[in-house]
């Protein structure tokens, strides 16, 4: 009895659910659009994932929501590719995209070269490249590997720390390391192959 | 330059792409963040029902004489229809030593209920 009436307290308000879904739906279609390369079926993701939330998670504290809503957006994508197991066959076939060519040995982290300007976005001059990096890096995210685009997203997207992104992944936090690190590496690479300079 | 750099300047961009969604799409947004909404008052208050409920199962004051009447009437009509059921049982129950035991301790003879004549003996007397 009090368990519950103390549970009632801590429930997530309408206000604070609708907060919350306004902060992360534009992100949360990117990624399912990232994922799934078809903005309607990203639509239809979203839309059922925050379905999930609010029916099933929206009495919980707000502060779990975001770890239970890229739980069930995680899943939502995961149901979208078992539903289409061919597409996801070719999807990954396409994704398993090499970087290193041999005899390359440099780290493109090393090499990489990132604009000093931290008012980048807000030079008009500078509109069309970044619309044509922008386009490069979406692309390349869209072709990482399932997990190591799951692990950038939410460790650094999402701003979750590695135990965060482990607990939403359902992996081990080493594993997340290691998903990051080559989806780190293999963006640089892709961007610098592409000549994209940050 | 590290990886944390790295990712931060890919997220700015990836963050840049998400603030330029096409108006189709955050309409649609928009609509499945009122349904979710929708749904989210709707198992509210089916929890605030419950809870109600569980809490005026607890409370012991009010509603305490019906949660009691409710509970009791079933039971009540359950031992009664028990109680009937034993009744009716033993009032139609004829136990076969009782009636060997009338058999053998009456005037009559055994055989005589053997005896075929005296069952039409006992029909024309009865009509008598």
């Amino acid at each position: 009895m009090f368990y519950c009436i103390y549970g009632i307290q801590k429930l997530a308000t309408e206000r604070e659910l609708s907060d919350f879904l306004i902060q992360v739906e534009r992100r949360a279609f990117k990624q399912a659009a990232y994922a799934v390369h078809d903005d309607h079926a990203a639509l239809d993701i979203v839309q059922d994932a925050m379905m999930r939330l609010a029916e099933k998670y929206g009495t919980r504290p707000v502060d779990e929501l975001p770890m239970l809503f890229q739980r069930i957006l995680q899943n939502a994508i995961r149901d979208y590719f078992r539903r289409h197991k061919v597409r996801a066959l070719w999807t990954t076939l396409l994704s398993s995209f090499s970087f290193n060519k041999e005899g390359d040995e440099q780290d493109p982290l090393e090499t990489l070269e990132v604009e000093s300007d931290s008012n980048y976005f807000e030079n008009p001059a500078n509109q069309l490249d970044r619309a044509q990096t922008l386009a490069v890096i979406e692309d390349a995210v869209g072709k990482l590997p399932a997990r190591q685009r799951e692990a950038f997203v939410l460790r650094y997207w999402e701003d979750m720390d590695v135990a965060e992104t482990a607990a939403a992944m359902g992996c081990s936090e080493g594993s997340v390391k290691s998903h990051c690190s080559r989806a780190v590496h293999s963006l640089a690479a892709t961007l610098k192959n592409k000549g994209v300079r940050l | 330059m590290n990886e944390r750099n790295i990712a931060k300047k890919i997220t700015q961009y990836l963050n840049h792409g998400a603030n330029q969604l096409d108006r189709s799409v955050l309409e649609n947004l928009h609509s499945a963040r009122k349904q979710a909404l929708a749904a989210h008052a709707t198992s509210r208050q089916v929890l605030g029902v419950a809870m109600a409920g569980h809490g005026e199962m607890h409370s012991g004051h009010h509603g305490h004489g019906h949660s009691s009447l409710r509970f009791w009437i079933p039971f009540a009509v359950l031992l009664l229809g028990l109680l009937i059921a034993f009744n009716w049982q033993e009032i139609n129950d004829v136990e076969p030593d009782d009636e060997d035991a009338t058999l053998l301790a009456g005037d009559l003879p055994v055989h005589a209920y053997l005896d075929s004549d005296f069952d039409s003996w006992l029909d024309q007397s009865s009509r008598r």
